[in-house]
């Protein structure tokens, strides 16, 4: 099995200037081909077309061979307490406990009944630290098994746990500054207003219509501005 | 379409995304755990916005995932926000 990290969906600007903490958000096993297997299916998907019983059957035989394969990894996960993996664990009353770990899978959504995409997401009422903390045991696990799933990879796809209230009062800062001023930003021209409780965007001469700006864009374009400036 | 032109496309349709959250969070008849809800999606959005303007979200992965679904499809209006 390949394990590979996925640091997409974090932001490390945010990161390094202190307004987050890197957090796991979730591990998910998909689907792995090699080069070669690649080249073999798209050889057979040309020869036969990919509209071909032959072609549904031999995607039916992948699905089928790669299911098994995570199921065998999952097998890995039994100390776990996961939840939404059967139907023990499927109950209000076992969400609202402490569990390790949220299955998804698209069993049923792909026409099937085996899952060849299985998503195990991580405890969000927990601490970032007790996340990380058991990605590594979990990881720890993975890659000393001995099980054989070639065709799986796991993908650790991490993301970035903000400090809320950092983020709010530099955007509010920014937001007072700005007031009143007309501004470019992402490439309009327009005003920054504070709007109930969000930050929006008006482009100019505009009198009902603004976008709604997110704090962390916020301050990633007065940062952008305020080098432009200096430079 | 362009990578530009479904970087656009998203944006915008995260922007309506949020927009009909916001409405949704702030309206009077809805319950609170319905307004939760709703602020939860707004301010999950506003992450994926944030994140989706960062040229390190092109990842190889990702770069294979937009080749596969719209590099080669000119349906703006098939890109949804997610």
């Amino acid at each position: 099995m390949i394990i590979s990290e996925d640091y997409s969906y974090t932001n490390p600007q945010l990161i390094r200037m202190g307004y987050a903490t890197l957090d796991i958000h979730s591990l998910i096993f998909d689907r792995y081909f090699t080069e070669e297997e690649m080249q073999q299916n798209r050889e057979y998907a040309e020869r036969y077309g990919t509209n071909s019983s032959e072609w549904a059957e031999r995607c039916d035989r992948s699905t089928t061979e790669i299911a098994k394969q995570i199921d065998e990894v999952l097998c890995l996960f039994a100390k776990y307490d996961i939840h939404q993996i059967s139907a023990d664990t499927s109950s209000m009353e076992h969400y609202r406990s402490n569990w390790d770990l949220y299955y998804y899978s698209n069993r049923g959504w792909n026409g099937k009944d085996m899952a060849d995409h299985v998503t195990l997401s991580f405890n969000k009422n927990r601490t970032v630290e007790e996340n990380m903390a058991l990605l590594a045991e979990i990881v720890e696990m993975l890659n000393h098994s001995n099980v054989d799933a070639p065709n799986v990879k796991c993908r650790v796809q991490y993301q970035t746990h903000k400090n809320e209230e950092k983020i709010k009062a530099e955007a509010d800062a920014i937001c007072e500054r700005l007031q009143g001023q007309t501004i470019n930003h992402s490439g309009i021209t327009g005003k920054i207003k504070r709007l109930n409780d969000c930050w929006t965007f008006w482009k100019l001469r505009a009198k009902n219509h603004y976008y709604y700006i997110d704090p962390v864009s916020l301050i990633f374009e007065n940062i952008k501005r305020d080098e432009k400036e200096t430079a | 379409m362009t990578r530009e032109q479904f970087k656009e496309a998203r944006s915008k349709a995260a922007y309506r995304y949020m927009s009909i959250a916001f409405t949704e969070s702030k309206d009077e008849q809805a319950t609170k755990r319905q307004k939760a809800n709703a602020t939860r999606r707004f301010n999950k959005c506003a992450d994926l916005v944030s994140v989706w303007d960062l040229e390190t979200f092109w990842t190889a992965d990702n770069e294979r995932a937009y080749n596969m679904l719209y590099k080669n499809s000119d349906d703006i209006s098939a890109v949804s926000a997610f």
